[in-house]
């Protein structure tokens, strides 16, 4: 009965940490989590007053709270300015970003971190890109000839501690539900096969 | 004695998977091309640098590329199909691997396996269950064998295999061992005067010996001596230029700190006088080296019976020594030292401010001036304590 007793108190602990690393250090911690992104696209299209770009965005989680784009500022020659807005469906601006070509990379993701907006799963973004450039060829955003759509990056914020923990314990359900079934098993069976061995 | 060592298993492999350095898959990155008929990684990597997703060159010997190019191969059939995926991933997916818990298990077992000899030498050498102890359950080690993931722990293991041996009038045995040591990382070269004075009686006999200590590294980097990648790749890791890179008036003051201690310790007749000196030789490079966090591991063993055996102040002194290493350690700017250890429970937590931004952020204070006075601040600890240790034989 004693060991039984001592078992359970090293399952417990042993219950207590994982659930300290998986469960509240991630949700205390990890607020801000990346959300819809395309990152395919390797041809560069030139970024100038003759050129802006319009990408929509379909969030998949609540609360908007940064976008990046991956822009091309080649030898970083370029002093031109980035302008950066993100509308509404009704095309309203929401929030407007510019900086100068001199902090775009060759080449390097530009975020544009933001207070975060108002919004729900399911809303629709426009992310507009444009510049103030005038000659050709000097700044570039990476995207699709045909279709105009760029590469982008989003992360949305948690509204809350509630909030937070279910994004977590999301996240760590579909990272659990990925990874390899035996070797989970097997991790544990050894786990509890130790706590047997310094009980005996 | 049994359940000492099962409870520190249970601890360990509840920390293995979970901590994560970058370290480890640059390494294992390297190690994979073993198992692809690579036998000179130098020339491999200069070759097709341009093709390889990770850039760097293979800053280590090669008697370690075979070592755990082999090991790899051994473990192969247990880390998973997508294990290979992710160390050749060094894109912006490389963190999102749920598996990385697993690699992380599977690719520390060796280091599990010299911890626990450690441990077991330790009790062999100074026959006293509270060194055993510390040892086995200091949260020290367990950070820097298993946060840190890095290979140290064998070098380090051999190094005390050597000073068991020597202790014991084994000095073959000591020297081969120190040897291998060597031939894996060169560090141990700095513990190697320590050995040839040791038995000052023997010193004549030592000569002869002392030959082992040398004779693996000669024979393993036998091939490469003629090439051109492997000393651009060696010599590329920094550590000599680490330990000569504080200087006044023109001199490197580590070298020349590293002599006094050498001198001190041929004269001393203190019964723990390799111990001293090895402590010594710690507290100044700390304060003197722009150390990387895992070359701790280096010298731990030899100092844990100053703190057993210590009075109340000087384990507090271990105890501040130890927190001002542990400031430091978060103050690089290198979020990989802090919450990037916990990406295998979530790549998202790489992205939370590291300390370094969050001063730089939040203050008008320049986070690199406080490290920089901190290093010096354990420069001046570690001047104090080698002084300490050095006069209280």
């Amino acid at each position: 009965m004693a060991k039984i007793s001592k078992l359970l108190i090293l399952v417990i602990i042993e219950i207590f940490f994982l659930g300290l690393l998986f469960v509240i250090l991630s949700t205390i911690f990890i607020w801000e989590r990346p959300g819809v992104s395309q990152t395919s696209f390797e041809k560069n299209l030139p970024l100038d007053v003759n050129h802006s770009y319009t990408q929509s965005i379909i969030s998949d989680r609540n609360n908007l709270n940064s976008v990046s784009v991956l822009l091309k500022n080649p030898g970083l020659q370029s002093r031109d300015i980035v302008y950066i807005e993100i509308q509404n469906n009704n095309k309203e601006t929401l929030r407007s970003f510019s900086i100068s070509g001199r902090g775009v990379k060759d080449p390097g993701w530009l975020n544009f971190k933001f207070p975060p907006l108002n919004s729900k799963k399911g809303d629709i973004f426009l992310l507009k890109i444009s510049s103030n450039s005038q000659k050709d060829n000097l700044l570039y955003v990476y995207g699709d000839q045909n279709t105009q759509n760029i590469n982008f990056k989003t992360t949305f914020t948690a509204e809350n501690i509630k909030e937070s923990f279910k994004d977590n314990l999301n996240q760590q359900i579909a990272n659990f539900q990925s990874r390899n079934i035996f070797q989970t098993v097997f991790y544990l069976f050894l786990i509890f096969l130790v706590d047997i061995l310094i009980l005996i | 004695m049994k359940k000492v060592f099962l409870l520190a298993i249970l601890i360990r492999l509840l920390v293995m998977p979970f901590f994560y350095h970058p370290d480890i898959k640059s390494q294992h990155f390297h190690f994979q091309f073993f198992s692809q008929g690579v036998f000179n990684i130098y020339d491999y990597l200069d070759q097709n640098k341009s093709t390889l997703g990770y850039k760097d060159t293979f800053n280590y010997l090669p008697l370690t590329y075979y070592t755990f190019g082999l090991t790899q191969a051994i473990s192969r059939p247990f880390l998973g199909n997508n294990f290979y995926q992710w160390i050749n991933d060094w894109g912006i997916t490389q963190n999102d691997y749920s598996n990385m818990v697993f690699f992380m298990l599977i690719l520390k077992i060796p280091y599990l396996i010299f911890d626990l000899l450690i441990g077991f030498l330790l009790y062999k050498i100074y026959q006293n269950k509270k060194v055993l102890y510390f040892w086995l359950f200091n949260p020290i080690s367990i950070y820097l064998i298993y946060t840190l993931g890095n290979f140290d722990i064998i070098p380090t293991f051999l190094t005390l295999l050597a000073f068991y041996f020597i202790k014991n009038n084994k000095q073959l045995a000591s020297y081969l061992s120190i040897g291998i040591a060597i031939a894996l990382k060169m560090y141990p070269i700095m513990f190697l005067p320590f050995l040839f004075f040791y038995d000052k009686k023997n010193m004549f006999k030592n000569i002869k010996y002392a030959v082992f200590s040398l004779a693996p590294l000669f024979l393993s980097i036998l091939p490469f001596l003629k090439q051109k990648s492997f000393y651009d790749s060696f010599f590329g890791s920094g550590l000599t230029q680490k330990i000569l890179e504080y200087k006044f008036a023109g001199l490197s003051i580590f070298p020349m700190i590293f002599i006094l201690i050498l001198i001190a310790y041929f004269f001393s007749k203190s019964k723990y006088k390799f111990e001293i000196a090895i402590l010594q030789t710690f507290l100044i490079f700390i304060g003197l080296v722009n150390f990387h966090p895992q070359w701790i591991m280096w010298f731990l063993p030899f100092i844990i019976i100053f703190f057993i055996n210590s009075k109340i102040k000087n384990k507090i002194f271990f105890t501040i020594f130890f927190a001002l290493i542990f400031a430091y350690i978060i103050l690089f700017n290198d979020n990989y030292l802090t919450w990037g250890h916990l990406i295998p429970i979530d790549s998202n937590f790489i992205n939370l401010t590291s300390p370094y931004q969050l001063i730089d952020l939040r203050t008008s204070i320049n986070p690199s001036i406080v490290q920089k006075n901190i290093h010096n601040l354990l420069l001046l600890f570690g001047i104090v304590g080698s002084y300490y240790y050095g006069k209280n034989k």
